[in-house]
């Protein structure tokens, strides 16, 4: 029964955006600028009612994969905050924040000295590559930031 | 024979070097789980940028060939395929390892990649042409109805559901559509400001498959590490190897005309190769049941299919501009950057390049034999790195690589909003491959499809589906979808059958 109604509610949600899509797509001023995303809406429409019909009627394999969305919503914010920091602090500042904090919290060693200096080498190194790699041997233009 | 005059240019210091540098860090990455071949390509190709096209196309080339190969190394040693391109390698790769014929399994993995390679690169190169010259039959109707069989074929043939796999590759298609239209200008879709050039396909290619994976690390990370076990490691001359290896041939016949055959599906795929290959070989052994506790023929068979695949999938991807992989359509997005577009011209304008990168698969294929045998029994080391680590150095080299496509971070925004939203989408059934094709694929859909309708005039209908080879895309189209549904179908009356049994 969890297992249906989870398939459900997927095939509900799928429709639902497929249906906000078909909306913005179909319903505009300038029909010939925007026929070719009304088409690929109205098939993506199309598409999902049946597949919503699929999984109303049970004709279709459960193919849901749970994931550890406690294990990953850190490394999202790590992600998230990184990007929104890139234009304040540097591109590299930036990377070596991200490296440190990702390898220090999902570090398997005990929390400590150790892990803190594991962490801030593997940061350290591949930060320097990355200097390495991208300003000297590829000269590209990355936001500088504070310090670098 | 036009290819022989090209090598030259494979073996200039700076093309060679590139290749050399390509293959051993193919390797490398092949070898590393949790790193697909098609995120690696995606990853680098921003680093190409910088060099001259066909030393770009070479370095994208030798790291598709190595990571194939590559991912054969942990599977044998560690049990964990490096690519699903190796899931029927490992199937006898890690027997014959725990026996303590680690170096044999490796042996056999390199020569047999290399016959299947070799062979796979010479069909690319005797079809392609020809096929090209076809293309220049298609006008903007045939062209909108190759680029619809791209992507209902690699949604219908990619595995999974057929009809999420639709959705999938109608999503990519839209996705296309933001920013502005091809042909009359109009700005569309922009709801943000990081959306005012639209999707750049890098910035997609490398959220859709590298952010994904990032996750999946994370969620692993520190729960895998304490139960591998490690090969043992044996000495065993590379020339008994050579000189057994050479002496199979049923299973190198049967794994590089699968791969080949299968290759050339767009869509297919090395793990389709790899395993269809392995069944093939077991049915027509005279032992059938030594596969599966370390058989030989079993690692030749899968690492032959899974190289042979490689240059077929670039035929439909050279010639129409259809990946015949995942890791092709990566590759596509690299042409594209380049400047070059698939078909005719890129054996006429842009002979040279086109020449020289397909050329460089054949030398490649060589190099990846010979540093796999030199470097195998170090790639393992790879294996070790932490997954918390791992998923640091991508998601850092995502960043920088996204932002060096445009130097902009809209472009690293638009990345991980698509590679946050692929991985929850993965996890409800839906692939990253169809949508990106249709991503790759939108504009020259769109532009046809609008060209097709301005010389239709008053008679679309008429224009779109006659004409012989209208008619032939569509039809195959429908059969495609139609197939996949088939086995769909039987694969859902063989799981219920299962349940009903255990229950």
């Amino acid at each position: 029964m969890i297992v249906y109604s989870r398939r459900l509610f997927v095939g509900y949600m799928v429709a639902f955006v497929a249906g906000f899509i078909f909306q913005v797509s179909y319903f505009q001023d300038s029909d010939e600028a925007y026929l070719f995303p009304a088409v690929v809406a109205s098939a993506m429409l199309v598409f999902s009612l049946i597949s919503l019909f699929r999984e109303a009627f049970d004709l279709c394999v459960d193919d849901y994969q749970p994931f550890p969305f406690m294990r990953q919503w850190p490394v999202i914010l790590i992600m998230v905050l990184g990007v929104s920091l890139i234009e304040i602090l540097g591109m590299y500042l930036t990377a070596f924040l991200i490296l440190l904090t990702v390898t220090y919290w999902y570090s398997p060693e005990e929390r400590g000295m150790k892990r803190m200096l594991q962490s801030l080498g593997m940061a350290a190194g591949f930060s320097v590559t990355m200097y390495v790699l991208f300003s000297v041997f590829l000269k590209v233009q990355v936001p500088r930031g504070i310090l670098i | 024979m036009e290819f022989i005059h090209y090598f030259g240019d494979v073996f200039t210091p700076v093309n060679f070097l590139i290749l050399v540098l390509g293959t051993i860090g193919g390797l490398l990455l092949g070898a590393t789980p949790g790193l697909s071949p098609t995120m690696a390509v995606a990853l680098l190709i921003p680093f190409t940028f910088q060099m001259e096209p066909a030393s770009s196309l070479i370095m994208l080339g030798a790291v598709y060939t190595a990571t194939v190969a590559g991912g054969a190394v942990s599977g044998i040693l560690v049990n964990i395929p490096g690519a699903p391109a190796n899931i029927a390698t490992v199937m006898d790769g890690y027997p014959m390892a725990k026996q303590g014929r680690a170096t044999e399994a490796l042996h056999y993995c390199f020569i047999s990649s290399l016959i299947g390679g070799v062979f796979g690169v010479m069909l690319l190169i005797f079809f392609t042409p020809p096929l090209a010259e076809l293309a220049l039959r298609f006008g903007p109707a045939e062209l909108f109805w190759i680029s619809i069989f791209g992507v209902t074929i690699i949604a219908s043939i990619g595995g999974g559901s057929v009809i999420k796999g639709l959705i999938a590759g109608a999503v990519g298609l839209w996705l296309s559509t933001i920013g502005y239209n091809p042909v009359l200008g109009t700005e569309r879709f922009v709801f943000s400001e990081h959306l005012a050039g639209g999707i750049h396909v890098i910035a997609a290619l490398i959220g859709l498959f590298a952010i994904p994976e990032v996750l999946a690390l994370v969620g692993a990370s520190g729960t895998a590490r304490g139960k591998v076990t490690y090969a043992k490691w044996s000495n065993h001359s590379v020339w008994k190897s050579i000189g057994y290896n050479l002496r199979r041939i049923k299973a190198l016949v049967v794994g590089s005309v699968v791969g080949a055959v299968v290759g050339v599906i767009p869509g297919a795929g090395g793990q389709i190769a790899g395993l269809i290959a392995y069944d093939q070989t077991k049915k027509l052994s005279k032992d059938p049941a030594k596969f599966g506790k370390g058989e030989p023929d079993g690692v030749i068979t899968a690492e032959s299919a899974n190289n042979a695949m490689v240059g077929p999938s670039l035929v439909p991807l050279l010639t129409l501009g259809i990946p015949g992989s995942p890791t092709a359509a990566v590759l596509l997005g690299g042409l594209l950057i380049n400047g070059l577009f698939p078909g005719p011209d890129l054996f006429t304008v842009h002979g040279q390049v086109t020449w020289t990168f397909i050329d460089s698969l054949l030398v490649g294929q060589i190099l990846m034999m010979i540093f796999g045998l030199m470097i195998a029994r170090y790639s393992v080391f790879v294996t070790r790195i932490p997954k918390h680590m791992m998923a640091a150095a991508v998601i850092v080299l995502a960043i920088f690589g996204t932002y060096s496509v445009q130097n902009s971070v809209s472009d690293v925004i638009v990345m991980l909003v698509l590679g946050v939203g692929m991985y929850f989408a993965s996890r409800i059934g839906f692939s990253p491959a169809p949508l990106v094709l249709g991503l790759i694929l939108g504009q020259l859909t769109e532009t046809n499809f609008l060209q097709g309708r301005l010389i239709a005039g008053d008679d679309p209908w008429g224009y779109f589906f006659a004409g012989p080879i209208n008619k032939i895309v569509i039809a195959l189209c429908i059969l495609s979808i139609a197939y996949a549904i088939y086995g769909e179908r039987k694969q859902i009356r063989k799981r219920r059958q299962q349940q009903q049994v255990t229950a």
